[in-house]
């Protein structure tokens, strides 16, 4: 394959993949487009932007995803080993953006392109093969049904070590609307990118290059890496590294944050039984971390499977823990811990699942749903539950697999007022109610309830803000962490570093420089971050989105959290925050983006 | 004389990186401001001294938060009787 452009840190290309034909192409990127995009989640909103995706399908054979790739994967920089998946979400009918990290990035941008873009259907189950000698499909019938690493470990044995692989599970084969992208156990997990792969046919990615690209200034470059992995070692990631994201459950707790039984409250009085505190007292417990990472956040836990006795380690973040504890009202660290492996290996978003069947239960509850077994609190109904979310032929597994928001309006009953979702995609967990920074956060959020694409939290807990009483002022702060995100997500850069940086803006100006030669200002680098959400905003606009879609649950606005009656959050005030932050953007009220800010140019080569 | 028995007894929770370095989840202790409550974890406890403080001063990425309510970084916010003060990372994220 050739790339070959004088630019540093790109290639200046794409790769284009028809899997319907098996056509493919490198297309040029021009060094402006890079510029006002940098790559990531910015350079692949830009791609799907330009060919009009926002109104495909995402099951369509004519829609794309987009594997994007960064100027700074290659460097050394720690946790710059990240990809970006994007396409149009099948859950929530708007753009997704998930990002995992790891090998796969590194090897996919070594092909020889800054993205990865493919559309068409196979024939049938294949792999995508792409590597130094070009780009083929070879049959994976015999991989259908598979999980994650039994997928990965096949591949690894048929095509050898020198590939990596972004695979699906079983639950992107059969469309689950959550469905994730995995790769060597991280996922792309969010908004169901896993069933946009499976709707192609394509049940892996396989890659291999040895197409670097060059750095401007590779001495200075060193340094500068060196001088980060030192400041990463320090206090400001001691959390992640030592006690992992899960520490957040007590903390939560003691807030009365912590979402419990589908939002009924904000405080769970099985906590401390499943916190890592506890956990790390009767389990045996490792660490690792991606490639080229210095944090190592990551903290596995083993469990024995209970059917084959296998003994198995499996990663336990926050957001797993909440969303397979708390709010399923489970109190058993051993089934949040299966459960979350087998999300893991079915592929399936942990936190859509346990959003999904937290609904679920609180509809057969309250007589909505015909399954009394699916029981707040029931271990067996957890795991009964995420077996059939991958049934081909059961009708509950099926309604699952759609996520609450279906699921709602499959019930009927007015039961989508306590469906916990954002434009279809499952809250996190943070009550919304007392942290209303975040909870602005998540009615705005391009691809839904995200505490990703917003740290508006980081807001919530500092004096700056009242938590439970948000008031307009603080709307700048909250901009601020989206456009941050925007960043770290197109550069790349893993947010756990996000502390590390005295001047997140000017140092990312500096690194870019050191890779590209580019002299960006910090100013050029907020601009890019304003530009790429624009983008993200304009793309929910071309695919239907409307100001309604901007606010939260029918629960939230009207129901204080019964631990803490200070903590709520009326539509009014919601709304109130929802129209400053529009306007802070320099959008209407409403939230429309004023002219046509994608920032294609017709011109533009594809 | 910051512990003075006449000073307001306050609960003190740790959580997170807090309660790693100081090995305890919960005490009872005694002082006029946060800061004073600050100074006698970091003289009790080194390894708290040593990464989650900064004399009576909380370092960047640690806050205290009282009562559920309000978070408070500012050393010389005066604590009353029954006041509960909960030392954290800030960070949260996962």
């Amino acid at each position: 394959m050739s790339a070959g452009t004088q630019l540093h840190g790109y290639h200046g290309q794409y790769l284009w993949i028809d899997v319907t034909t098996g056509a493919w192409q490198f297309r040029r990127l021009p060094a402006e487009v890079l510029r006002n995009v940098l790559g990531g989640t910015g350079l692949a909103v830009h791609l799907l932007l330009k060919d009009r995706q926002s109104q495909v399908d995402p099951f369509d054979s004519a829609a794309a995803i987009v594997f994007s790739f960064s100027p700074l994967v290659g460097s050394p920089l720690t946790t710059s080993a990240k990809f970006s998946v994007v396409s149009r979400s099948p859950l929530t009918g708007r753009l997704n953006d998930s990002l995992a990290s790891s090998g796969f990035a590194i090897a996919g941008k070594k092909v020889g392109a800054d993205a990865i873009y493919i559309t068409g259907r196979c024939s049938e189950l294949s792999v995508l093969v792409i590597d130094d000698s070009g780009v083929r499909l070879e049959a994976a019938e015999s991989l259908r049904g598979k999980t994650n690493s039994e997928t990965q470990s096949a591949l690894k044995q048929q095509f050898g070590a020198e590939y990596q692989f972004a695979t699906i599970g079983p639950a992107g084969e059969m469309g689950v609307r959550f469905a994730t992208i995995s790769h060597d156990g991280r996922h792309a997990g969010r908004g169901g990118s896993g069933a946009v792969l499976g709707s192609r046919n394509l049940k892996a990615i396989a890659v291999q290059g040895s197409h670097r690209c060059t750095w401007a200034h590779p001495e200075q470059l060193i340094e500068y890496a060196r001088d980060l992995s030192r400041r990463s070692f320090g206090p400001a990631t001691a959390k992640y590294r030592e006690l992992g994201t899960a520490s957040n459950l007590l903390t939560f707790n003691r807030l009365n944050v912590l979402p419990t039984r589908n939002f009924q409250q904000g405080h769970f009085e099985g906590a401390e039984a499943v916190s890592p505190e506890a956990i790390n007292m009767v389990r045996e417990k490792t660490r690792a971390s991606c490639a080229a990472c210095t944090i190592g956040c990551e903290h596995l836990y083993s469990i024995q499977r209970p059917e084959s006795q296998e003994t198995v380690q499996v990663r336990l973040e926050y957001e797993n823990l909440f969303a397979l504890g708390p709010l399923c009202g489970i109190d058993d660290s051993g089934t949040i811990l299966e459960a979350s492996h087998l999300c893991d290996e079915y592929g399936i978003d942990t936190i859509s699942a346990g959003g999904t069947i937290a609904f679920a239960m609180e509809c057969a509850e309250r007589g909505f749903l015909d399954h009394p077994w699916l029981r707040f609190g029931s271990k067996e109904a957890i795991l009964n539950a995420i077996h059939r979310i991958i049934q081909p032929n059961d009708a509950l597994g099926r309604m699952l697999a759609g996520g609450s928001r279906r699921m709602a309006q499959e019930i009927g009953h007015d039961t989508i007022r306590f469906a916990p979702q954002v434009k279809g995609l499952e809250i996190p967990g943070y009550d919304p109610r007392g942290l209303q920074m975040m909870a602005l956060g998540f009615a705005v959020g391009t691809r839904g309830a995200d505490h990703n694409r917003s740290g508006a939290y980081e807001i919530d807990f500092s004096e700056a803000v009242d938590r439970r009483n948000a008031s307009v002022e603080s709307i700048t702060m909250a901009i601020e962490t989206e456009d941050k995100a925007a960043i770290m997500d197109s550069l790349i850069l893993c947010k756990f570093l996000r502390r590390v940086f005295d001047n997140f803006f000017a140092e990312s100006a500096a690194m870019l420089k050191l890779v590209t030669g580019w002299n960006m200002t910090e100013s050029e680098i907020r601009s890019a971050a304003v530009r790429i959400i624009t983008m993200k905003k304009q793309f929910n606009i071309q695919s239907g989105w409307t100001p309604e879609e901007d606010t939260l649950p029918d629960r939230i606005l009207r129901q204080p959290l019964p631990e803490d009656p200070e903590s709520r959050l009326s539509s009014e005030k919601l709304q109130q925050l929802i129209t400053a932050y529009n306007l802070a953007r320099g959008w209407d009220a409403d939230g429309w983006v004023p002219g046509d800010q994608t920032g294609i140019d017709a011109a533009e080569p594809s | 004389m910051k512990r003075q028995k006449d000073n307001p007894e306050v609960t003190v929770e740790f959580f997170g990186i807090v309660r790693a370095r100081t090995g305890i989840a919960v005490k009872k202790m005694r002082g006029i401001t946060l800061g004073d409550i600050i100074q006698q974890v970091s003289d009790d406890y080194p390894d708290f001294a040593r990464d989650c403080a900064d004399g009576f001063q909380l370092r960047t990425g640690f806050a205290a938060n009282m009562n559920g309510a309000a978070f408070v970084t500012d050393s010389s916010t005066l604590l009353a009787e029954g006041d509960v003060v909960m030392l954290m990372s800030l960070d949260a994220g996962g």
